[in-house]
């Protein structure tokens, strides 16, 4: 299970005159426990969706508080953390390294895959099973947006993650790709926690938090939530 | 994003001797392709060297456009090597720095257009091995090798997206314009390129170390 005790997170900005430092503050004393599979975080841009993300798999550090992922803690056991929590970023091409999809999946196997044959073998299966094996030996850049996210996923879930992070997954594809990804997540069995401007993706949730200031403001079932959130933001 | 392949090049699948050879054989041919240019580099010798490296090149099965071109940017930068050396009195150093420099990067397609990174980084990471009793993390150093061949033709692209972006605003012939953007791109890049390989444990310390890579 996720849990946030009393979280708060504080950067320091150049203040108005541009002479000195001032704290600004995203997150505000968050306390959320999230046993749920499937949760989704709305809110505008800015209002902290991500930065509370970025807490699960130690990208961002607390100011105050502590972040508890499965029992283990991002601030203290980054590595262990970051192996049983997958994270996506919003643009695949910042997290592809490799030119191709098949060389990429093959970096996320290094670890439990020593033999090249044998990881090259495992990289191109698990491409295929996501319907990508006609491009796995493609140049990145080649790619759709569509293709580049299902293989930065693929590259993620290579390592077979227990939690799945997707930070704002569906926001650079067009609709016959967003439902691909729809349909992609519906079926992972992993635990997955999305922030998205999508409400059709987190319609999908069993529970829905919406963020605000890097305040919750509402949290519950989709229907409710996603219904007060539209209301907000009209 | 054509810029990506047009400066070092990417692996390109064929079946020619220099796809068969292994990435030390293929470190070795750079070698001797560079060191004398470099020792050397009278212009005789660096005009031979460098019509043999581009021969060489030729022979990889890759598009003579991605084996021969050369991105704007550095065709540019090495023209008014040339041009300054030459218009200074000092065409044979002219000769000596363009040819250099192209007699380098040919060399370097050689390998990186017949060989697939995941195999240039198992070389890497096997030759540095042995200093891992020093320190040296061989998985990290790998890596680093990776992201850097990955992040060049990246900002070689970010120079030609700047110059477009410079060009619609009528501010092309602003150096400013087109240097700072592309250095904010760049460090954002790295940002991001950091972010995603923390975030994906890359660079963690393998807890499996005892193991061995088969290369």
């Amino acid at each position: 299970m996720i849990r946030l005790e009393h979280v708060a997170l504080r950067v320091g900005v150049p203040d108005a005159s541009g002479r000195g430092w001032s704290t600004r503050t995203l997150l505000h004393d968050l306390h959320l426990d999230l046993p749920e599979r499937r949760v989704a975080f709305v809110g505008s841009n800015g209002s902290g969706k991500s930065t509370l993300l970025r807490l699960l798999n130690g990208l961002a550090t607390p100011t105050e508080g502590r972040v508890c992922v499965d029992g283990l803690d991002p601030a203290t056991d980054g590595p262990r953390v970051r192996r049983h929590v997958g994270f996506v970023f919003t643009d695949p091409a910042s997290q592809l390294v490799m030119p191709t999809p098949v060389e990429d999946v093959e970096l996320s196997l290094r670890r439990t895959h020593r033999d090249r044959r044998a990881r090259r073998e495992a990289a191109l299966a698990l491409l295929a099973s996501r319907g990508l094996a006609d491009v796995a030996e493609q140049s990145i850049y080649d790619l759709s947006g569509g293709e580049r996210q299902l293989v930065a996923l693929t590259a993620v879930l290579a390592v077979e993650p227990a939690v799945l992070v997707l930070d704002e997954p569906t926001t650079l594809l067009d609709l016959r790709n967003r439902n691909l990804l729809h349909r992609t997540l519906a079926e992972l069995p992993q635990q997955t926690v999305v922030a998205t401007h999508d409400l059709g993706l987190a319609g999908q949730a069993e529970r829905v938090v919406v963020v605000d200031a890097g305040r919750i403001v509402a949290d519950g079932a989709p229907t409710e939530t996603l219904a007060f959130y539209e209301r907000v933001m009209a | 994003m054509n810029a990506a392949r047009a400066l070092l090049g990417v692996h390109v699948p064929g079946d020619t001797l220099w796809h068969r050879l292994g990435p030390g054989p293929k470190y070795l041919v750079f070698l001797a392709l560079t060191v004398p240019a470099l020792v050397v580099g009278t212009p005789p010798v660096i005009l031979t060297l460098l019509a043999l490296t581009l021969a060489l090149v030729a022979t990889t099965s890759a598009p003579l456009r991605l084996a021969w071109g050369l991105p704007w940017p550095l065709a540019l930068v090495l023209a008014v090597l040339g041009a300054f050396h030459a218009l200074t009195g000092a065409p044979a150093t002219g000769v000596r720095v363009v040819g250099v420099v192209l007699i380098a990067l040919y060399a370097c397609r050689i390998l990186l257009l017949t060989t697939p990174m995941p195999v240039l980084v198992d070389a890497l990471v096997a030759v540095v091995r042995p200093l891992s009793h020093l320190g040296a993390d061989p998985e990290r150093f790998g890596l680093a090798v990776a992201v850097f061949l990955r992040s060049v033709p990246h900002v070689v692209a970010s120079f030609g997206e700047v110059r477009d972006a410079a060009r619609a605003r009528g501010v092309e012939r602003n150096p400013l314009a087109l240097v700072t953007p592309v250095a904010i791109q760049t460090v954002a890049y790295a940002r991001t390129t950091g972010e995603a390989l923390t975030a994906r444990g890359l660079g963690d310390p393998d807890e499996s170390s005892a193991a061995t890579m088969t290369p």
